[in-house]
């Protein structure tokens, strides 16, 4: 009897186990064919690219021959490169001034925004608008801001007697004067982040605070910057990730002139690529950028990502 | 009906898929089908596709030339595929993927790189075929050469000469200059036209750009050879003596206003001669047609100023039909018909650019004024033979001038550096990375 049971209900399970099986299967491939016009992008356009990057930055490939090997060659060539070298110390001086100015500029403005005014959309629709200008629109407009001669800035500076100041002609000046433009154009993006995670903050809270006899420095310091912290630590990130490849700015407005005093790792990779026709070169400097913004994220993310929880 | 929802899903899929990977070949391979070279009057026509750069002025020029051409020839049609941006990127980019159109446009200073990729095809039966090289402007032809074929033709050229606001001149009483001024004359001019109003300068007298064109002028003009036996030779006494004439114009006499970047790229400058910030501006034919448009004065050109000799650079579009052309002969007739005289003068006569042929020269649906056409005419006896074209032989042009000149020829006219040190920087580095072999 034994025997035959197991005989006769050994094909019943397998059944059962086919269709459970299959029906995981179907299952998983509707998933799949759901993510798959994002994962097919991704894969296509953004993990390929980027091997295929790292390969090519071990070969001698000018674009219109065939490439040779060329082994570490091209990292080794990086590290005697001047311009390399000069391109990666404007980019870290780029980071240095555009990503703190940014953040608290935009954290002013969000709490300045936050104000229940009337009104306070259109400022806030105000603040916007440089974002979703064109990068080329705004960077011509500041061009002839910036014009040392012509200038309406200038123009300004000398009403109060003050010299005209060459603020893309001077090497020492230009890269400052281009952060200041891109801080301008991107306030309105971090503070849009900002804004909503301040109006993410429990009102009783403040409730609490004010009960306590807070001042308003101490509502900032104690709730509002802590419950910030989430979205600070987004923007953060973000910020640095941006900044290391600062590009769209420095090829318009000052073609990584005057001197090399503006040129970054992206306007140097993007040079040899398409204006010196080294590939190879170019890949190198793409895994040096990949490899940097990497370390700087991991390490943000070691220092600060564990401070930023809050349970509410 | 959740299984319609997946079963749509898939086909959505399915079908973006296929679109995506069909958009890569269709766009480009605007190649003719395998109908051969015969006619058809009733059936398809045979496509091939012409690809070029310029401004949207241009685009429109190049489309009624292009019609002209389909008129001529009823069994082809052309795609014309313009690009107004980064053009040798996508042509790159084109070659790299084989996809090059049957023909189109190649930067004079970049024939030998793409010359040396075999992916052009040799012209030099269709040049003596057609007769494309007779009574050619002296010296132009060989900027389409490499290794003894010619792979690329000029269809025409553009002065570099010198505009004059013509208004500003008389109010100050100054004389315009005739095409025999000297480089001493010339400093002089600009010094007199600029103006200053409570200490503050408020006219200069000439815009100059600060890009490979003008220096070669200022340096080739004093006898200047930047480009020696494949080496940078800056640090020549005639070159230097170029470059630090246009030093004293930015920094010494101050009689041009301070070169940036953008202006390199020609913009910035232009505007200012338009209204009367500037009162002379070097540039090139290209500006005729704004100018013509823009200008509430009357302006004219002159040569640039003599030096020790005279030199002009040489810019031009060549043209060069791709190697995997699947209708050469197609391809041979378009490039022909946009060299004829029909062809040019639809491309030309607004006055962007001169004819690659001297016979040309005197029509004036080709070559036309205002300004006068005698000085941009002229130009064409003293066209830069040598050194440009050994610079661009060497195949390094564009990372000699980007990486290597442009940076320290810009930090001396900002006047953070002399001009003997920019040459000295120049030829040490360049020579050490670029020609050591």
């Amino acid at each position: 009897m034994n025997t035959l049971s197991d005989l006769t209900a050994a094909p019943e399970r397998t059944r059962l186990t086919r269709r459970a099986l299959h029906k995981k299967l179907r299952d998983n491939l509707v998933g799949y064919s759901f993510i798959a016009p994002a994962l097919i992008g991704f894969l296509a356009f953004t993990l390929l690219p980027v091997l295929a990057a790292f390969v090519i930055g071990f070969l001698n490939w000018d674009l219109l021959t065939a490439p040779t090997w060329a082994g570490i060659k091209n990292y080794a060539a990086l590290l005697q490169d001047e311009v390399f070298l000069i391109s990666l110390r404007n980019t870290i001086m780029w980071v240095v001034y555009y990503v703190p100015a940014s953040i608290a500029i935009s954290l002013i403005l969000a709490l300045a925004m936050n104000m229940p005014l009337r009104g306070i959309t259109a400022f806030r629709a105000m603040l916007y608008i440089p974002v979703i200008s064109p990068l080329l629109a705004v960077a011509l407009l500041f061009v002839w801001l910036f014009n040392p001669d012509f200038g309406l800035i200038n123009f300004m500076l000398s009403k109060i007697g003050i010299q005209p100041i060459g603020w893309l002609t001077d090497e020492r000046l230009a890269l400052p004067s281009i952060a200041l433009m891109a801080i301008w154009k991107n306030a309105g993006w971090n503070m849009l982040i900002f804004l909503a995670a301040l109006q993410g903050i429990p009102r009783h809270l403040y409730e609490a605070a004010d009960l306590d006899g807070a001042t308003k420095w101490q509502k900032f310091r104690n709730v509002t910057f802590p419950l910030l912290a989430p979205a600070t630590f987004f923007i953060v990130i973000m910020s640095f990730i941006g900044a290391f490849q600062v590009f769209g700015e420095i090829y318009i407005m000052t073609n990584g002139g005057p001197g090399y005093s503006t040129h970054t790792l992206a306007y140097y990779l993007w040079s040899n690529a398409f204006k010196f026709n080294k590939m190879g070169y170019a890949g190198a400097i793409s895994m040096v950028m990949f490899l940097l913004i990497l370390l700087v994220t991991v390490l943000q993310n070691r220092f600060f990502g564990r401070k930023v929880q809050y349970d509410l | 009906m959740f299984d319609k929802i997946k079963g749509l899903a898939l086909l959505l899929v399915l079908s973006m898929l296929f679109t995506a990977c069909s958009a890569g070949s269709g766009e480009s391979q605007g190649n003719s089908t395998d109908q051969g070279g015969t006619s058809s009057t009733s059936g398809k026509k045979i496509e091939l596709s012409f690809m070029g750069w310029g401004n949207e002025q241009e685009r429109e020029l190049y489309e009624k030339m292009l019609k002209g051409f389909e008129a001529k020839h009823p069994e082809y049609k052309v795609n014309y595929i313009y690009v107004p941006k980064d053009y040798d990127t996508k042509l790159k980019t084109m070659l790299t993927g084989n996809t090059l159109p049957d023909v189109f446009w190649v930067g004079e200073t970049v024939v030998p790189d793409y010359a040396k990729t075999g992916k052009l095809e040799p012209l030099d039966a269709i040049v003596s075929m057609n007769g494309l090289d007779e009574d050619f402007v002296p010296g132009l032809l060989d900027y389409g050469k490499y290794d003894g074929k010619q792979y690329t033709i000029p269809k025409d050229w553009e002065p570099y000469v010198m505009y004059i606001n013509v208004d500003l001149f008389n109010e100050a009483g100054v004389p315009v200059p005739t095409g025999d001024w000297t480089m001493d004359e010339f400093m002089d001019i600009a010094k007199r036209m600029t103006v200053q109003e409570d200490g503050r300068i408020t006219q200069y007298g000439v815009g100059l750009e600060t890009w490979w064109g003008p220096w070669s002028v200022f340096a080739g003009n004093e006898g200047g050879v930047w480009f020696k036996d494949g080496k940078a030779n800056f640090n020549d006494p005639k070159v230097i003596k170029g470059l630090q004439r246009m030093y004293d114009l930015f920094q010494t006499d101050k009689s041009a206003p301070s070169p940036s970047a953008l202006q390199q790229s020609g913009m910035g400058q232009s505007q200012m001669f338009e209204t009367g910030k500037v009162a002379m501006y070097a540039s090139g034919r290209w500006m005729v047609p704004t100018f013509r448009q823009t200008a509430s004065f009357e302006w004219t050109a002159v040569e640039m100023p003599i030096g020790e000799t005279r030199i002009n650079p040489l810019f031009s579009g060549t043209l060069a039909i791709s190697k995997d052309s699947k209708d050469k002969d197609g391809a041979a007739k378009l490039l022909t018909y946009v060299l004829s005289e029909e062809g040019l003068k639809d491309i030309i006569g607004l006055g962007l650019a001169m004819p690659n042929k001297m016979k040309y020269m005197d029509d004036p649906e080709m070559v036309n004024a205002p300004p006068a056409v005698e000085p941009f005419k002229a130009t064409a006896q003293y066209l830069d033979t040598e050194i440009q074209l050994a610079a661009t032989q060497s195949g390094h042009f564009s990372e000699l001038i980007n990486k290597y000149v442009q940076p320290e020829l810009d930090s001396a006219f900002n006047g953070k550096q002399t001009i003997q040190e920019a040459v000295e920087n120049i030829d040490a580095k360049a020579n050490k990375e670029l020609f050591n072999k």
